[in-house]
């Protein structure tokens, strides 16, 4: 078989699904690039394989990748996946929401997912608003920020993506941007690796909405942002940047392993 | 999971049972691998039961953190390959709405247990009701078929609840149990097992994955939905969808979509739909009842056969399809029909729809939380229409 | 059993183990070959609120569950007196709790009232198997149940750490009605 050209098109559903629903100059398809690398590097088959979303821009990922895929409800996905991972325990199943979907409407459904520790990746593309339905605020929306629902900016604080994760209880938390698609590769695929519950939070660029709103300029300006404002050194916390990379890695054991376990102490004790 | 199990586990034998055990039981029978729910009373049994029964069979019980996400992991769980289940009581049925049309539409078999309490709201807790009916019918939104079974006695409930599992995967559709707080907390006499119930297991397709699409009419009414995982890669939204499962704006394909999702249900009423009648020959009235209130109308059916009096009894069994036929021969043979419910008059309001003036069409109804009485149906008996 | 249908409520709250009555009583009643159907109607709280089991017993099938005129009436504490008395069939038998319960008089009724909490405070150190004491009673002054089918349903049925309580109260309830019963003539 002849190599792709572009080895992420071997993944992707390319003669029906494209051109993409997603703007130009949109950061979610980097972040679909860096998932499709993951699972190439990892030597990942497509049918192990399952990529689950909720509703909005990021819900629409599922679509053009050539995987088994589902796109559930608003805010949903977690539990869905969390179904087919006990139904099919082999299979690697992977979680894609935008802050919307999995911090406001789903918000519950995520730190339950993180608390039980379940064997999932999820992927959170953090553009900070509401793209699909117009630029609404977000449970990420920084404080003072603009949206078209916050025209005289946000006065509510922002979600911690990372943090939250961290003290639900996932075993993995990492957290990058669309900037820095590389590193961003090798977060997922450890994530994918990772036994528990997983997180990647992935900065992304809204320039419809977000960077209108908040006079951040076209696409090119706000990756040039991620740049700038974020660092994979923690000890340049004080400078008051972004911190990327691995935030948490702690073997803990997994929803999975947990049941497996009890399903086999169970049978051992017999009885009705 | 393996095979689905037989029911032949013992033989036959008479034992008393509460209804939320013999709708567990039913559900196992019928090779449940996958249940999730929240506490709610009046169904909690049946999650306690199964979180002890099913990790000893190897299939999966887990508790969600809420209703929604509780039919959402079913849905998963199905799309794995698993029979799945969940069951639970009015504000969480409520809270189910949006995942049943996404069952429905996407044509995911599960089964949903709604043990009917009074409400609205948090209601009376402990106390029966028949108020979710139109909601089990039309609560999510947007127009779908759906398949609605009622069951009367404890031994039914084990039954009717394998034969929900029957018809899900039969025709790749959600199937809601409703029960009520009556049916699901009494213990009754059963007679376990029952005589051969037939378990029905997933369809699969004779077609390799290049000539697979899960929404592919050339595959028939219901296109089989091969788990995810067996290397047929496709694609599930509950946005409207062509044959491949992809998104669609193109009319044709959603009118070829939508024509064989209503057909498969709507258009097959006399297989899927079941009755019950009694004393109908010469009946000049009909009761027409459901659930546990059926339980009260053959009481007071008896009671006025006793006074030779000619009223018969209709039981629905399955509520939704509804089915018109049967009631239309009703509405056709009697002078009047009494339809006894614990609501407001939801399937009153069908009854009139299909009896068009042919027969005087009464209710008799109460949404308190209590049962509806024999005296209260005799009452209507003596009302000359 | 010459009547078509038999029904026994028993009335008290939470805690007091009523259901658990209702259902030794419906299982023993299955065991002699019996239609029987138990429903048990209670409070959100597990434990003080109005409880109350209500036993259907036939020869024959069982349509409407509940209690419609009881023909034993088993009341547990007061507030279950003032709710239920009227629910007495004008033949029924009448058996309080007079430990837990002051009155126990409702006209034309043949009235019991015994102390049951007291009983079995004092032969197995705990009122919590009153519901035994009266089960037994009222299973040996009506005839409704075997008592080897009444026994058996109590092994099925109770906890096992109260079972030798649960049995010791069961028979001294048996007891207490056979000694009644050959006092007075009640048999039907």
């Amino acid at each position: 078989m002849m190599e792709p050209a572009v080895p992420e098109h071997e993944y992707l559903r390319a003669q029906k699904k494209f051109p993409s629903v997603w703007c130009a100059g949109c950061g979610i398809g980097i972040v679909l690039g860096a998932i499709i690398r993951a699972v190439r590097a990892l030597s990942l088959s497509k049918d192990e394989v399952a990529m689950i979303s909720g509703i909005g821009c990021t819900g629409r990922m599922p679509v053009y990748v050539d995987f088994n895929t589902m796109h559930t409800t608003h805010g949903r996905a977690l539990p869905f996946a969390t179904g087919l991972k006990l139904a099919r325990p082999d299979m690697k199943v992977m979680v894609v929401m935008g802050d919307g979907d999995a911090l406001a409407i789903g918000g519950n459904h995520f730190i339950h997912a993180a608390r039980r520790n379940i064997e999932l990746t999820a992927i959170v593309v953090n553009n900070s608003i509401y793209g699909m339905t117009g630029g609404q605020l977000s449970p990420t929306t920084p404080f003072g920020a603009k949206a078209t629902t916050a025209p005289y900016g946000q006065i509510e604080q922002a979600f911690d993506i990372a943090k939250i994760a961290e003290a639900a209880g996932a075993s993995f938390v990492a957290r990058s941007t669309t900037y820095h698609a590389i590193e961003l590769d090798r977060l997922i695929a450890r994530g994918i690796e990772k036994k528990g519950f997983s997180v990647i939070e992935v900065l992304s660029n809204c320039p419809l909405f977000y960077g209108r709103l908040n006079e951040m300029g076209d696409a090119v300006e706000m990756l040039k942002w991620f740049r700038d404002n974020t660092t994979a050194a923690p000890g340049k916390v004080a400078s008051g940047k972004i911190v990327r990379g691995v935030l948490v890695d702690r073997d803990l054991t997994g929803y999975v392993e947990s049941y497996r376990k009890l399903t086999a102490a169970s049978k051992k004790r017999g009885g009705a | 999971m393996g095979n689905s199990p037989t029911t032949a586990r013992r033989p036959k034998k008479a034992r008393l049972m509460q209804g939320n055990l013999a709708i567990a039981e039913g559900a196992l029978a019928a090779g449940l691998g996958f249940f999730a729910s929240y506490p709610i009373t009046p169904a909690n049994e049946i999650a306690i039961f199964l979180s002890r029964a099913l990790p000893k069979r190897g299939a999966i019980f887990i508790q969600m953190e809420d209703e929604i996400a509780s039919l959402a992991a079913v849905i998963g769980a199905s799309v794995g390959g698993l029979k799945a289940a969940t069951a639970t009581s009015g504000p969480g049925f409520s809270l189910m709405q949006e995942h049943i049309g996404y069952a429905a539409a996407v044509e995911i078999p599960c089964v949903i247990i709604d043990v009917q309490r009074a409400g609205p709201s948090t209601g009376r807790p402990g106390s029966p009701a028949q108020g979710d009916v139109m909601q089990a019918r039309w609560g999510t939104h947007g127009d779908h078929p759906i398949i609605v079974l009622c069951p009367g006695s404890v031994q039914e409930a084990y039954e009717l609840t394998i034969h929900a599992f029957n018809l899900s995967e039969q025709y790749r559709t959600p199937v809601i149990l409703l029960a009520d707080e009556v049916l699901a907390r009494m213990w009754e006499r059963v007679e376990l097992p029952l005589a051969q119930v037939e378990v029905l297991g997933r369809l699969h397709p004779e077609v390799p994955p290049e000539w697979y699409f899960p929404y592919d009419d050339a595959l028939g009414d219901v296109p089989p939905l091969v788990p995810f995982g067996q290397g047929y890669r496709y694609h599930l939204t509950g946005l409207f969808h062509d044959k491949s499962g992809f998104p669609t704006e193109r009319l044709d394909e959603i009118d070829t979509w939508q024509q064989r999702l209503f057909g498969k249900i709507e258009g097959k009423v006399e297989q899927i739909a079941r009755i019950e009648e009694e004393e109908m020959e010469d009946a000049e009235i009909a009761i027409i009842a459901y659930g546990s209130t059926a339980r009260s109308a053959r009481h007071a059916m008896k009671l006025a056969r006793e006074e030779n009096r000619a009223v018969g009894l209709l039981r629905l069994v399955t509520l939704w399809p509804f089915h018109d036929k049967a009631i239309e021969r009703v509405a056709s043979s009697v002078k009047r029909i009494i339809v006894a419910e614990m609501n407001r008059g939801q399937i009153l309001l069908e009854v009139e729809r299909v009896a068009k003036g042919r027969a005087d069409v009464v209710g008799v109804n109460r949404a308190d939380g209590a049962m509806v009485t024999p005296a209260q149906i005799m009452a209507a008996l003596e009302v000359e229409g | 059993m010459k009547r078509k249908r038999w029904e026994v409520r028993l009335a008290g709250q939470g805690g007091q183990g009523l259901g658990l009555a209702g259902i030794i009583l419906a299982e023993a009643a299955v065991r002699d070959g019996k239609n029987a159907v138990m429903t048990h109607s209670y409070g959100a709280q597990q434990r003080g609120g109005p409880s109350r089991a209500d036993v259907v017993i036939s020869n024959e099938r069982i349509d409407y569950p509940q209690v419609l005129d009881a023909d034993v009436l088993v009341i547990f504490c007061e507030a279950a007196f003032d709710r239920y008395h009227h629910r007495l069939a004008s033949d029924g038998f009448l058996v309080v709790d007079s430990s837990q319960a002051r009155r126990s008089l409702v006209e034309g009724a043949r009235s019991i009232p015994l102390p049951f909490a007291d009983i079995a405070q004092q032969v197995t150190g705990s009122i919590i198997s009153a519901n035994m004491v009266a089960l037994g009673f009222v299973a040996e002054l009506t005839k409704l149940v075997s008592r080897r089918a009444l026994v058996g349903a109590l092994r099925k049925h109770s906890p096992k750490d109260s079972l030798q309580a649960n049995q010791t109260a069961l028979e001294r309830g048996i007891q207490i009605a056979k000694s009644i019963k050959s006092g007075e003539n009640w048999g039907h």
